[in-house]
């Protein structure tokens, strides 16, 4: 009864997810079984470059399996779903964040937003949820005061409220996005728009990855990002552009033209997301957020394209349909 | 009748709160002991290490866990001492021992000989978080009477972050823990044994660094 309301394009795209990973991981697996009995090159031996896809690989497999699950079972499990995400993101930045034993009390108040955030959401309170920052801003700076201490006051509530603001407050505009009402006229209601953002960023990360590895000389920011090259940011740009135009009729109200050029929107935010995360864990001196999801990092590191993609998403949403 | 109760805590206490609230980050996990007899030594700074040691093995081993705790502190008949007991497999010492009161580790060997994994804290107590105290000798001594257990030192960071001394509620971190080399006695002398398990220790403290955060406060 539940999944008969699926619709059938988000059925026909995540099959197509599903058989894109099944293209990738044959690939892989044949180009293993192939060096192991013919022998390669000797570089391909001793890099990294094949253990790091497959696990890669397996863990796409984990992440698009439950994303596709709870997408499939409806609203409660999408939104319980990102929750989990914003607190495996809120958790990890804390984790690797160094905080004065006072902050404690701000810690466990950052946390206790994601009920706040999430719980409006849930009931369909889209405007009471952009509250979430001014409250966060207002009850952590003051529990930051009653500290008595004003040494590194503004240290220590920007070091939360950042915390907030990207696991909780940006990233919580996934879930806004999914809980867009079907009533509006989108094909695919909510649950059409969350897959439709999550799958033109993460498709614009990979290209980014392959055509950064494949083609890619000059780095494009040398002083954050070791690994980025022009070329990547190229590649992933125009990729989610073409996968945002492919997809955007299906999933959204928007039409060709529109899907692409907002496809594109998509993939300079998402670049810019990368970025500023890459700012982050430079300044804290890690090299990834965790160690949730071998071969990526942590969930951030897999989710930093949608910290700024995902706010103007949904604000284009409201404005222009 | 008490190892199933330790290991259902376990399976619905400990791991649930270290693996899944908290979450839990081991390096060189190869070098825990399969079975016991063994002894788990670490740094001491929040009543959620004995959960992250266990919390290192797996549920069908729980009833074979054990913790050295000071009797002082985890009295019989106290709530924190029933804890102990009936659901860490904990084994009270006496930490201000006089010579009149017999072998004062009698139940760390009893528990080694049954073939337990012993988790003890040579600190002492829970100390400074990110510096080691001074060590206390009992390892040695136990070490030298059951010359073919092997010690292990392990190196917590974070913990004090999720419960410090005095807190209540634990905060959800990632914590982590470096498992070192496995030693045994080697017929040498308690101090030199002693010294070798702090540089250990004190080492993994400092070169845990992935996350400076995990150890270092600002």
């Amino acid at each position: 009864m539940m999944l008969s309301v699926v619709s059938p394009s988000l059925v026909l795209v995540l099959t197509g997810i599903f058989a894109l990973l099944l293209l990738a991981t044959s690939t892989v697996g044949v180009a293993v079984a192939a060096i192991r009995v013919f022998g390669g090159p000797s570089w391909i031996a001793s890099s990294p470059i094949l253990p790091e896809l497959r696990a890669r690989l397996r863990s796409w497999w984990i992440m698009a399996a439950s994303f596709s699950v709870c997408l499939i079972l409806g609203r409660v499990a999408s939104l319980t779903f990102l929750a989990l995400v914003s607190f495996l993101v809120l958790r990890e930045y804390l984790s690797v964040t160094p905080f004065h034993a006072g902050d404690r009390a701000g810690l466990f108040v950052a946390y206790a937003t994601i009920p706040l955030q999430y719980g409006w959401i849930a009931r369909g309170h889209a405007d009471a949820a952009a509250m979430v920052p001014i409250a966060a801003l207002a009850v952590l700076g003051a529990i930051v005061a009653m500290r008595g201490r004003t040494q590194n006051f503004l240290r220590s509530s920007a070091l939360i409220i950042w915390g907030v603001m990207i696991a909780i407050v940006a990233l919580g505009h996934l879930a806004l996005i999914a809980a867009r009402p079907a009533s509006l006229g989108y094909i695919a209601g909510g649950p059409g728009l969350l897959l439709f953002i999550v799958f033109v960023c993460q498709i614009g990360d990979v290209a980014q990855y392959i055509a950064g590895k494949s083609l890619g000389r000059r780095l494009a920011v040398p002083g954050i990002s070791p690994n980025k090259t022009i070329a990547g940011y190229v590649g992933g740009l125009i990729t989610a552009a073409l996968a945002a135009a492919a997809l955007g009729p299906y999933l959204t109200p928007m039409s060709p033209g529109e899907s692409l050029a907002i496809g594109a929107a998509l993939g300079i935010l998402g670049c810019l997301g990368g970025l500023t995360i890459s700012a982050v864990k430079r300044d804290l001196g890690i090299k990834d957020m965790g160690r949730l999801l071998p071969g990526h990092g942590g969930a951030l590191d897999r989710a930093d394209s949608l910290v700024f993609s995902a706010p103007f998403f949904y604000h284009y949403l409201v404005l222009a349909h | 009748m008490g190892s199933r109760l330790q290991g259902w805590c376990h399976r619905l206490v400990i791991r649930p709160l270290i693996c899944g609230l908290c979450g839990l980050r081991v390096t060189h996990g190869d070098r825990l002991p399969r079975s016991g007899p063994a002894i788990l030594v670490a740094n001491h700074n929040s009543h959620f290490d004995t959960l992250a040691l266990f919390a290192l093995f797996s549920s069908e081993k729980a009833a074979s866990l054990g913790s050295v705790v000071a009797r002082d502190y985890f009295r019989a008949g106290s709530l924190i001492g029933w804890i102990a007991r009936r659901l860490m497999g904990a084994v009270p010492v006496t930490r201000s021992w006089q010579p009149s009161e017999g072998d004062p580790l009698a139940g760390c060997s009893r528990a080694l000989d049954s073939g337990k994994i012993l988790v003890l804290y040579p600190e002492g107590t829970r100390g400074t978080p990110g510096r080691m105290s001074e060590l206390k000798a009992g390892v040695a001594y136990l070490a030298r009477r059951h010359p073919s257990v092997p010690v292990i030192p392990v190196t917590l960071s974070g913990m004090d972050r999720v419960l410090p001394k005095g807190a209540v509620v634990p905060l959800p971190l990632t914590v982590a823990a470096h498992v070192g080399r496995p030693r045994r006695w080697d017929g040498g002398d308690c101090r030199e044994f002693m010294a070798d398990l702090g540089a250990a220790l004190v080492d993994a403290l400092e070169t845990s660094g992935e996350s400076p955060a995990l150890n270092c406060r600002p």
